[in-house]
């Protein structure tokens, strides 16, 4: 049997059996009066102020490591492949402006801020995103969105900014056309100003330098769509309280571990124990940026479905848009191959992309169809899981969790955990 | 929904045509140089595992699921269900497209009990002797749970009503099968998601094996390998495609699973790619279920005569129940319809002198309930050897298969009677 014993104190641990067999000692044996000897030695330190901070949950030497791989926060969010104008200032000083902008849409009332919405988490905590009409899927939080490689819950975007340039023209949202798109950013004083300014960093025709007034409806389109995203991946969220506990995991620091609380902990040890959630929720980002059948129904009405990953494949492929297309500047063989390689197959039909699990306090409802209201219905979802839903080659690794309330409980505790307050 | 590189497809296809118009010109006496290619964009699909089950009947209705079929021109398909109320349901609405295999589970939940629970065989008998069918299955089963007194008697049942086994098995387990019987025939579900070198052998070993592709993605996924390419070759004649509906949602990827598999069946020689999307599923299923079609009707044939015998008229909207001492005659003036209340005349045959009482109501057996009124019994007309009763006020309050249950009291006790029927 493997325990694993540590004794804490603030700003030092010391691990007298790291890993270690259980040892039954005879009473009055010479072992026993080490051990008394270091507790009261343990016992005068703790008189002062530094106060003993023991907690009852323990991590393994496996369970630290697994918990190392969640992190670091915040990480360096990647450029946009394809995107010029990824990283420049201007472009996302621009691209917060027409983030915000409402003359992009048909009508000129809704703006990608409609349903993005900052004190949300730039998210619109309704089930199902509200634009010129009601879609069929819920709205997703921009913060971090940087760091995935697919966007949107089916993945139909392959690049944030080909991502921002969808809901320009789709009908549920903006429902706008290139042509009308293209009118409305002539018409802005302050997009033709920031472009024409910066005309060196745009790449037209596959070179810079070209003036605004040369641009066709979709070159401009485009610049719009890579200003967008240049703001968007800006957008960052801060460190958490699990962020906070890793380090000091990391660093044996027991009274910043302290300050996590023991129900989070167990949480997290269900987390990235039993539960399995890390298979899919890996990394600092919490998510493996694939995409995974859970079982979750997406008929949308009567005789629709929504397939999810099946059609966003289908989506990107036929994306001109795309990495492998025209507008694509500089992106690398590697960023193309993700596209050009990717398999549609029937595995996809009714596939999500894994969510971040950051800043999930802030964005309820919860999953593709913000079918689920709370962190508790999600966590019920997943430990009560639906195996009929499930094909015997499915993901093996959703099964019925067999969690008690409590357990339960300590999930959500420690998935709150997860944003910053 | 967008389908396949259908552009693509378009284009591959007027490449091929020229290739067989060349050809033969170049060798008229069937001198072709090369095996022609498939012209797969209108081939049929015989679609030989779709399930359409509890919740996928509650969500999409029958008519649609029959669209969507033609849709992806399947040529038929075998359905199985849990229960078995979506088979019949569509099985009535096309039969010219649908051909019914019996799930032994009446809730998809089943799949890991069935074959220990008495009930799941119960279940099967009672639909077997109502009901006809091509095979059944499909049914989850390993290793030496095939030798279990339950999937034993599947065995048995399947020799004795003339059905296909459809087995979603390791090759253990469907060689234990085989083994039990020298005549009965598998589909191996899935072909056991086994390689297809170990598929290949399998087929090789056993002359009444046949093997489905459903949710066999990585067939043809990227072109098809040449593993893949060798087994249809190899057994061009065992090989069938399946789309598994095991998700109320899957129905609606029938299509594009017909449209993918012809997308890699145009690589095979066209003989080839005809036999693996639907005439390997043909040549199985089909003589099996017109023969077991044609026994129903020798079955029909039989009980109006003996109604007749009892001096009881017939009709397209009556059933005959047949008990030991009594025969009765249910018989409504229409269809019965869903939550509609509804009168029935109900004739008891034989030696009816001595009946005090007759009760008439009906149940959904899968469902674990009845009805939730209790319908009035008169008599209307009474001989030596026949009474009419009038039953008013039933109401079938939900679509499905439901059972009629008659009790007839009399001096020696009583003599319960079921039938089983479906409402739409």
């Amino acid at each position: 049997m493997i325990r694993k014993t540590k004794v804490s104190i603030k700003g030092c641990t010391f691990s007298l059996l790291k890993t270690t067999k259980i040892i039954y000692l005879p009473l009055f044996s010479n072992a026993y009066m080490f051990l008394a000897l270091t507790f009261l030695a343990l016992l005068s330190l703790s008189l002062v102020p530094q106060a003993l901070a023991q907690s009852e949950v323990e991590f393994t030497e496996q369970e630290i490591d697994a918990i190392t791989a969640q992190g670091p926060w915040p990480g360096a969010i990647p450029h946009d492949p394809g995107n010029e104008l990824s990283g420049l200032s201007w472009a996302e000083t621009l691209g917060e402006a027409l983030f915000h902008d409402s003359t992009l849409s048909a009508d000129e009332s809704v703006s990608c801020a409609t349903c993005h919405q900052s004190d949300k988490a730039f998210n619109d905590n309704r089930a199902v995103g509200i634009g010129l009409d009601q879609g069929a899927r819920n709205t997703q939080g921009l913060l971090d969105v940087g760091l995935q490689r697919w966007f949107g819950w089916d993945g139909g975007a392959d690049s944030l900014w080909a991502a921002s340039i969808r809901p320009m023209l789709n009908k549920h949202e903006m429902g706008d056309d290139i042509n009308s798109v293209a009118n409305a950013l002539r018409a802005n004083s302050a997009f033709i100003s920031a472009v024409s300014t910066n005309a060196k960093t745009v790449y037209f025709d596959g070179k810079p330098g070209d003036t605004v007034n040369d641009l066709s409806d979709e070159q401009l389109v485009v610049v719009a769509g890579k200003s967008i995203a240049a703001f968007i991946r800006t957008l960052r969220s801060q460190p958490t309280d699990f962020d906070r506990f890793r380090i000091a995991l990391l660093e044996n620091d027991a009274e910043a571990q302290s300050a996590y609380s023991d129900s989070a902990k167990r949480g997290l040890k269900i987390f990235v124990g039993d539960a399995n959630c890390r298979m899919c929720h890996f990394g600092a980002n919490f998510s493996n940026g694939e995409f995974h059948d859970t079982g979750r129904p997406f008929f949308t009405g009567v005789g629709e479905v929504d397939p999810g990953r099946y059609t966003g494949l289908q989506r990107v492929r036929e994306d001109r848009f795309n990495l492998l297309g025209q507008y694509a500047v500089d992106s690398s063989s590697t960023d193309k191959l993700k596209t050009s390689e990717v398999k549609l197959g029937q595995l996809n039909w009714g596939q999500w992309r894994t969510p971040s699990l950051r800043n999930l306090a802030h964005t309820a409802p919860y999953m593709h169809d913000g079918s689920l209201a709370t962190l508790r219905d999600v966590v019920d979802a997943y430990a009560d899981i639906d195996t009929d839903r499930l094909h015997s080659q499915g993901e093996s690794i959703l099964k019925p969790l067999n969690l008690t309330d409590d357990q339960r409980n300590d999930l959500v505790r420690f998935l709150l955990s997860l944003s910053a307050k | 929904m967008s389908k396949f590189n259908a552009s693509n497809f378009k284009n591959t296809n007027s490449k091929i045509k020229s290739s067989i118009c060349l050809s033969v010109i170049l060798g008229f006496a069937g001198a072709l140089l090369a095996p022609a290619q498939a012209q797969t964009d209108s081939l049929p699909i015989a679609d030989v595992h779709i399930h359409y089950s509890h919740d996928s009947v509650e969500l999409t209705p029958p008519e649609r699921v029959i669209e969507i079929m033609r849709e992806a021109n399947l040529k038929f398909a075998l359905v199985s269900s849990s229960d078995d109320n979506g088979t019949q349901l569509l099985s009535e609405l096309a039969p010219d497209l649908i051909v019914p295999g019996l799930r032994p589970y009446r809730r998809r939940g089943e799949t890991g009990t069935w074959f220990k629970d008495p009930e799941a065989l119960e279940y099967v008998e009672l639909l077997l002797a109502n009901n006809q069918y091509a095979s059944i299955g499909e049914f989850h089963l390993y290793g030496s749970d095939a030798e279990l007194p339950i999937p034993k008697r599947i065995v048995e049942l399947a020799e004795e009503f003339n059905l296909i086994l459809h087995a979603h098995s390791d090759a253990d387990a469907v060689e234990r099968l085989l083994a039990q019987s020298d005549s009965v025939k598998v589909i191996w579900a899935h072909s056991g998601f086994d390689a297809p070198e170990e598929i290949s052998a399998l087929l090789s070993k056993h002359d009444r094996l046949w093997a489905d592709l459903a949710f066999r993605g990585e067939v043809g996924s990227g072109g098809l390998s040449d593993a893949w390419r060798k087994l249809f070759e190899d057994h061009p004649t065992r090989m069938m495609l399946g789309t598994d509906t095991y998700t109320p949602e899957r129905m609606y990827f029938i299509p594009d699973h017909a449209a993918g598999a012809r997308t890699w069946l145009e690589t095979l020689p066209e003989e080839l790619a005809e036999n693996v999307s639907w005439r390997n599923g043909y040549n199985l299923i089909m003589p099996i279920w017109e023969a077991n079609k044609k026994s129903v009707t020798t079955n029909t044939q039989q009980a109006v005569k003996t109604v007749e015998t009892c001096e009881v008229e017939n009709n397209d909207n009556a059933v005959l129940l047949e008990g030991e001492r009594y025969k009765v005659l249910l018989k409504t003036d229409a269809a019965l319809e869903v939550s509609k209340p509804g009168k029935i005349n109900a004739i008891v045959c034989g030696d009816v002198s001595t009946i005090s009482e007759f009760k008439l109501d009906a149940s959904m057996p899968a469902h674990g309930h009845g009805t939730n009124y209790t319908p009035t019994v008169s008599i209307t007309n009474q001989t030596d050897n026949t009474i009419n009763y009038a039953v008013d006020g039933v109401v079938l309050h939900m679509p499905g298969n439901w059972q009629w249950d008659v009790e007839i009291l009399d001096s020696e006790g009583s003599e319960a009677l079921e039938q089983a029927f479906m409402i739409k």
